[in-house]
């Protein structure tokens, strides 16, 4: 029996190295003499990880301890990427509000009514606004703004 | 020197100095609790209002509030991951599985304390050791940088939870994401992807806070639970007097880790984000328990927090009496103090030796300082944080995160940066390569590959330029040093090991490592 965890995690390792290696292009006499030691390197550790993984049979590669559900998992990604993705068009205080109320909603552990809905999108406004305040108003840095 | 001492305490004791400091101090701290926002953000943005006033109130105020700054960046990185400073990796280490295990306000308490003993020796450490410490730090050339990084790095042998091989992929991981950008010497545009705003490299905070606040977001948000209980019973029976006393009853830990701030400090370009990290390694090393090191161990915070708070007066050091700057905020004091027509040497010390001695009391007034308020505005966000409901905290720590990481460059693709690096590392972690040891290559990664190339570049002369790494003596001490700490934690995993099998020790207690 192999271990999957460890394959799976030495060949991702493997293909970041072969995205790095392609993309050499040096200049100077020692431009690439570290970063092409820190890729053999981790090429060679990866290559090691992979056959721990094949012959290695009484080892967990996988951390399923801290194993989220699928449908969990799905739902931070996909909340936390369409935030981000949106930032540049929506910009932080109304992308804010939506993702922060959004979040909180889908997180509640109960059908949320309109009441929970109204709650949650209040403290979204009262959050995302202090900070927008404090930011802006306060420290002077600029935060992306709506452009729609 | 004791009467220009004298002077600089009296002049702190009034009414309009100690606001000032308290008025910097605050600001520092709520400046390092914010990730995003480093100290050195903080310090240049203060810069301008100091131009108003006299020199010796601007740099009062300006030591203070990198004091405090150093301080506030434990808040976060106990509460919810996210070191609010560089200078709090290692805090977070150990703070957020202590705010797991509900024992959050003793984190709070215990970086507070710690804070204050390594300010208060950093302070000693420049009042005393000063010139002779500069002077030898003027010895360490390029091949002495590249094994301060070495060294920095086999602290993977003791953070590595899992297996070595794993940690070690992490850190190379780690210097390999440092390498993208403008090369250090020699100037290549290396691993761009043709984005023009890598070419700055991968921003260290965004980093930071992709690499250790993200995948927490993620599992809050999947579980919608907390790890974290409220208040757990026995803590409530802790009262703050004997949370102190605790803290205060590991004075070695306390002295060394705060030794190792103030001497790494003194490094040109090493800092805070250097030293706690060593600190930390270091504590685990001596420690008689280093197992319970990264499940929750207050001894990993009190290394991290009184080494990062001795940097400050360590660092100023090489500023006052060199004009090189020790870490990235006493740059921009030297800035200060040339603004003001200061040339930082000997000189500094006879013809403005007020100004140079209040400002070091003002650090020490700060650090004093640091209690009272830490102790009411930190335990006052610890129950904050702690009460607020799940759904709040998650979307919180988002709102932060996006702040933060845009806050810098005031650029979006840092955003995309730092959720890249989280996903990367949640998933990099479900086969075991964790996020610390990437964040010790990211940060290591810089200073070693400068130190390797200019090493090779100034040698240049010689038959074989590589063999100047191992022949200078400072070189060979810190090479033993080196070896010593690699080997360490694979020394005292053995001991264990025979010590267990010896008393006849569980299946569980000895599958830990077998690395």
């Amino acid at each position: 029996m192999t271990d999957m965890g460890n394959i799976v995690g030495g060949f991702a390792t493997l293909l970041f190295c072969l995205i790095f290696w392609v993309q050499r292009d040096y200049t100077s006499e020692y431009g690439g003499l570290f970063p092409d030691a820190v890729l053999i390197a981790l090429a060679v550790l990866s290559l090691l990880l992979v056959a721990r993984g094949v012959l290695w049979r009484h080892e967990s590669g996988w951390d399923w301890t801290g194993r989220l559900t699928f449908g969990g998992l799905a739902r931070a990604l996909a909340l936390l990427v369409a935030w981000v993705v949106s930032l540049p068009v929506l910009g932080y205080l109304i992308g804010g509000i939506i993702f922060f109320a959004l979040m909180a909603v889908l997180m509640r552990t109960t059908r949320p009514t309109w009441k929970n809905v109204a709650l949650d999108l209040a403290v979204a406004v009262a959050v995302v606004g202090v900070f927008y305040l404090a930011f802006t108003r306060l420290l002077f840095v600029t935060l992306p703004e709506l452009t729609l | 020197m004791f009467d220009l001492l004298g002077q600089g305490l009296l002049a702190n004791l009034t009414l309009s100095m100690l606001l000032l400091v308290l008025v910097g101090t605050l600001s520092g701290m709520a400046i390092g609790a914010m990730p995003g926002l480093s100290a050195t953000m903080g310090i240049a943005l203060l810069v301008p209002f100091t131009f108003a006033m006299d020199p010796t109130p601007g740099l009062v105020l300006l030591g203070a509030f990198y004091m405090g700054a150093i301080y506030g960046g434990s808040f976060t990185a106990i509460l919810i991951n996210a070191p609010g400073t560089p200078s709090s990796i290692a805090t977070a280490l150990d703070g957020y599985p202590l705010t797991k295990k509900g024992r959050s306000e003793f984190a709070i308490v215990g970086a507070t304390v710690s804070s204050f003993v390594g300010g208060i020796i950093g302070v000693i450490a420049l009042i005393f050791l000063a010139p002779p410490l500069a002077q030898f730090a003027l010895r360490f050339g390029p091949q002495e940088y590249f094994w301060v990084a070495m060294f920095g790095m086999t602290i993977i042998a003791s953070l590595s939870s899992g297996t070595l091989l794993k940690g070690l992929m992490g850190g190379l991981l780690g210097l390999l994401l440092a390498t993208m950008g403008i090369a250090p010497v020699g100037g290549d545009v290396r691993f761009t992807f043709d984005q023009s705003l890598l070419q700055g490299g991968i921003p260290l905070v965004p980093a930071l806070i992709g690499l250790f606040t993200i995948p927490e977001v993620i599992r809050l948000i999947a579980r919608r639970t907390r790890d974290a209980e409220v208040v757990d019973a026995d803590q409530q029976k802790d009262s703050l007097l004997d949370m102190v006393k605790d803290i205060l009853g590991r004075p070695l830990n306390l002295i060394k880790s705060s030794i190792i701030g103030a001497a790494v400090g003194i490094l040109p370009g090493a800092g805070g984000s250097v030293a706690n990290l060593v600190a930390y390694n270091e504590a685990k090393r001596s420690s008689k328990h280093p197992e319970t090191f990264g499940k929750g161990e207050i001894d990993g915070v009190v290394a991290s927090e009184s080494a990062n708070n001795a940097t400050v007066g360590g660092g100023m050091i090489p500023t006052l009496t060199l004009g090189v700057p020790g870490t990235p905020p006493d740059a921009i004091i030297l800035g200060v103090l040339l603004l003001h027509g200061l040339r930082p040497g000997a000189e500094l010390f006879e013809t403005s030796g007020s100004l140079v001695y209040t400002f070091i009391i003002a650090l020490a007034v700060s650090a004093v300082m640091m209690v009272p308020v830490g102790l009411v505005a930190g335990r006052g966000l610890q129950r904050g944080v702690m009460a607020l409901p799940v759904r709040y905290l998650a979307p919180s720590i988002a709102v932060l995160a996006i702040i933060g990481a845009y806050a810098i460059r005031s650029s979006v693709v840092d955003v995309y940066i730092m959720l890249a690096l989280g996903v990367a590392t949640y998933l990099l972690a479900l086969v075991g390569i964790e996020g610390a040891p990437i964040v010790l290559g990211l940060v290591l990664g810089v200073i070693a590959e400068k130190g390797l190339v200019q090493g090779i570049l100034v040698s240049s002369g010689v038959d074989m330029p590589w063999t100047t790494f191992f022949t200078r003596p400072i070189s060979l001490v810190l090479i033993a040093m080196c070896v010593l700490s690699a080997i360490w934690p694979l020394i005292q995993k053995r001991r264990a090991g025979r010590s267990n099998t010896g008393a006849g020790a569980t299946p569980s207690a000895v599958q830990g490592g077998n690395d």
